[in-house]
């Protein structure tokens, strides 16, 4: 009787532990199953080897590409509407007159070290990234971020300014926060010799010319709702394991790449390849605008420094030529006259519109003549030679000139010489083609700075840029800005305005997550196997 | 010989100082800031002048010669400024890919050319020798990015056969994956060559063929083969040998083409990148290096034809 009953409690046992193994394994398989399903890997062609990844100091778009929002995180970051939204910070709090601002920190958060994030090592990045950023500078004034205690810092200001989130987190020197030791520890360049962040990867390798590696970070703390994530901030799973960005040069290579499965993701494919993924199921197309070109007048001195010659090559240029004969596609690029990108919805301006986009050569010529200019007089239009958009951009506006009877020059270079010809031989041209990123509030754009080349001296604009700065009320800012952007297209013409360029990413189809805004975001991606 | 050898060699040290100078002097007098590359072309102009003080880039330039000179002395080749890494090291990394696709390519060419070159002086004015004078030139004439690119398009993208383009290293990823990664190039590189190789194989073979002491061995009864191979090639293989080592310095001193297209972190790569970034002391490195390469490859080269060739005599 005993044995059947011991029998009996016997097979009970066996058939619950059977019962539980089985709901346990089922699980473990569902788990590994859903797991299995991406690959541990994320390969993206990078179309150039960065300088280095301190992008406090290094404003470059492949380094920030790599890094931000990686292995770096700021205190503040912007959404997809440039507006600021806490990373690291939990929360702040700004004084009525602008000059004392207060962020709190999110606790518990560990760099990729081992150490916890504390005040102290915010605020000695923040001052570091004050020395880089000098447009932030101009705005924020000689001051210093300071620990309050453990998880606070706080800044004071003389002068009040409405903006210092906004500079944190859209500038293009990025505010990213790293351990006090690695700030103390620059080298003699003044770069940092650690990539050492709180971001979601940590940096594992670089091969030179091959290949950067960054890995998860396991004790990444996400913030914000899963799902969630807007403009370069949100929450970031890190799906993907192993991140490898292939450095690699040449784009016929980047399309054999992408069509062989070799590389999960690539941007900026020339327009010509762009027809192999567009009409294909198996890739996907991302467009979205990045860049705005100008011609930026050199107004130290030269034909530049005379605000007719400038109201008359405005006059010259149409853009819609200027745009179609570089990009070659209409979906492509954007033509509208705003200063300030038309994502940025509180900036953006039609003020002055009427000046733009004008291609009428007879104005044109009026204007040259009434400056004094001769048949004999050449306007110098300095470009890099080595950026195709740059390079056709600069022949597109000499025959736009030239046929309007103003004889133009143009000075080209390869770009590092571009670069640093502009800031060294001023007297040798009288424009130069460049182009820039979104900028979270127009006084950033250094095409408006007295110190950056084209060397804006107008007063007008210099005094109405500091008083957006220090405005408190940003109706009243923005009103400043409309008025100054119609006196700018009227009357003072520091720039001319071409258009914007729609950047491109395309990625297996296989690929989730992966997002485009300025740069791609690298956070929530992973691929199908 | 010793004599010679010596003589060779104190010879290699006006040779190095006027590289020296020149590089240094072309790559500092050509425009462009290091600064600016580093920190960007938006980046704070104070920031910019601090970068390029730090670098010592405003010393004159006879200061930052004198200093890269006295380095060299001292067995200090310099410093990248944008890699934390001895110059030695990227000197040996960079060196590595370079010469196992310069001994590829040339395994490849040489396999082709030598046999092809041969057959080709040997069916002097057939159909035979025609297609291989085709052969040759369409060697000599195609780009090799061109072809480089042609091959990707047929053994990458169409067949799937090999990866696009990348370079694995026999230790962290064994001999197989090391030769897949370097077959495509090696092609590319290697037909090139191959074209050159098999012209002045031809032609040295032709000039041996009709000379007297063959058209003995002929009437003597030698075999057609022991006369190729015993008697003629070892004659023609003084201008072989010269075009292969002239191939061979060519292609260390970096494809740079080949090596950006397939994305192999060679010589060649390396001079681009540091030239494009104006990473001064990594060009007057790999420039001083690739001299020194040359030199001696020179050397080994007249030393190869006294022993391949007794009547070259190296004393003189």
């Amino acid at each position: 009787m005993q044995r059947k009953k011991l029998k009996r409690l016997t097979a009970m046992m066996l058939t619950a532990a059977m019962t539980v193994f089985c709901t346990g394994l089922g699980g473990i398989l569902e788990v590994s199953a859903a797991e299995s399903e991406y690959k541990d890997e994320l390969h993206i062609a990078l179309g150039a080897e960065p300088a280095n990844l301190d992008i406090v100091a290094n404003s470059a778009t492949v380094s920030v590409e790599v890094a931000d929002g990686t292995i770096f995180e700021s205190l503040v970051t912007v959404n997809e509407n440039y507006e600021p939204i806490p990373e690291l910070a939990e929360s702040w709090e700004i004084s009525d007159d602008n000059t004392v601002y207060t962020w709190h920190l999110r606790q518990g958060i560990k760099f990729h070290n081992g150490d916890e994030m504390v005040a102290e090592d915010v605020a000695a990045s923040l001052n570091r990234w004050l020395e880089n950023a000098g447009n932030a500078q101009t705005m924020i004034g000689e001051t210093q971020f300071v620990a309050a205690d453990t998880y606070t810092v706080t800044l004071t200001m003389e002068k009040g300014c409405a903006y210092v989130n906004e500079l944190m987190g859209g500038l293009g020197q990025r505010a990213v926060i790293m351990p006090k030791s690695v700030v103390d520890a620059v080298d003699e360049s003044g770069l940092i010799s650690e990539y050492i962040g709180t971001g979601p990867y940590k940096f594992v390798e670089w091969k030179d010319q091959q290949q950067i590696h960054l890995t998860r970070f396991d004790e990444y703390q996400p913030y914000g709702t899963e799902g969630e994530f807007s403009g370069w901030g949100g929450y970031k799973a890190a799906y993907t394991k192993d991140i490898y960005f292939d450095i690699v040069a040449d784009s016929s290579t980047v399309t054999a790449g992408l069509q062989t499965g070799e590389y999960d993701i690539a941007t900026e494919i020339s327009n010509d390849n762009l027809d192999l993924f567009e009409d294909n199921d198996d890739y996907k197309v991302t467009l979205q605008e990045c860049q705005m070109s100008f011609l930026v007048f050199n107004k130290q001195e030269g034909k530049g420094a005379d605000q007719t010659v400038r109201q008359a090559i405005q006059a010259a240029i149409n853009c819609d030529e200027v745009m179609y004969g570089t990009y070659g596609r209409e979906d492509m690029y954007s033509i509208y006259s705003s200063y300030t990108f038309k994502d940025i919805t509180d900036w953006y301006s039609e003020a002055g519109s009427e000046y733009y986009n004008q291609g009428d050569p007879e104005k044109a010529l009026e204007l040259w003549k009434e400056a004094g200019m001769t048949d004999d007089d050449a306007f110098t239009i300095l470009a890099p030679n080595d950026d195709e958009a740059f390079y056709a951009e600069a022949l597109i506006c000499q025959n736009q000139l030239e046929k309007a009877g103003i004889k133009c020059e143009l000075l080209t270079f390869d770009w590092s010489t571009y670069a640093s010809f502009k800031y060294d031989h001023p007297d040798q041209y009288d424009a130069f083609i460049t182009s820039f990123t979104p900028k979270v509030l127009p006084t950033l754009n250094l095409y408006l700075s007295a110190t950056w080349s084209g060397w804006v001296s107008d007063e007008r604009i210099l005094g109405d840029l500091e008083e957006i700065a220090a405005n408190q009320s940003k109706e009243d800012a923005i009103k400043i800005w409309d008025d100054l952007q119609g006196y700018m297209y009227e009357t003072s013409v520091p720039v001319v305005k071409f258009g914007s360029s729609i950047k491109n990413m395309v990625t297996s189809s296989k690929v989730e997550g992966a997002e485009l805004f300025e740069h791609v975001v690298y956070s929530n991606a992973r691929v199908l196997k | 010989m010793k004599k010679y050898v010596l003589k060779r060699l104190l010879a290699v040290i006006p040779s190095l100082f006027v590289v020296s100078v020149v590089i240094f002097m072309i790559i500092h007098l050509t425009p462009g800031d290091p600064a600016i590359i580093m920190l960007g072309d938006q980046a704070d102009p104070a920031a910019i002048e601090a970068l390029r003080s730090s670098l010592g880039l405003n010393d004159p330039l006879p200061v930052q010669y004198f200093n890269w000179l006295i380095g060299i002395f001292h067995g200090d080749l310099g410093q990248s400024l944008y890699s934390s890494e001895s110059m030695a090291v990227i000197l040996k990394n960079h060196l590595a890919p370079t010469f196992a696709l310069t001994v590829y390519a040339l395994i490849i060419a040489v396999t082709i050319a030598v046999p092809l070159g041969i057959l080709a002086s040997k069916s002097r004015g057939s159909i035979c020798d025609r297609i291989i004078s085709i052969f040759s030139m369409v060697g000599i004439s195609l780009p090799s990015f061109l072809l480089g690119l042609l091959l990707m398009i047929l053994l990458a993208v169409k067949l799937k056969w090999l990866p696009v383009a990348g370079y694995k290293t026999i230790a962290e990823n064994g001999f197989g994956p090391f030769l897949r990664y370097l077959t495509m190039p090696a092609i590319a590189l290697g037909c090139m060559e191959a074209g050159l190789i098999i012209r002045m194989t031809r032609s040295s073979m032709l000039e041996v063929l009709n000379s007297d002491y063959i058209r003995m061995a002929k009437a003597k009864g030698e075999k057609n083969r022991a006369i190729i191979l015993k008697h003629a090639l070892k004659n023609a293989l003084i201008p072989i040998i010269t075009s292969i080592g002239q191939t061979f310095m060519g292609l260390l001193s970096g494809a740079t083409v080949v090596e950006t297209i397939f994305n192999i972190p060679g010589m060649g790569k390396l001079i681009i990148t540091a030239v494009s970034q104006r990473d001064y002391e990594v060009v007057q490195a790999v420039v001083l290096f690739v001299s020194v390469l040359n030199i001696f490859i020179c050397l080994l080269i007249d030393l190869l034809y006294g022993v391949i060739d007794p009547r070259v005599r190296l004393d003189d």
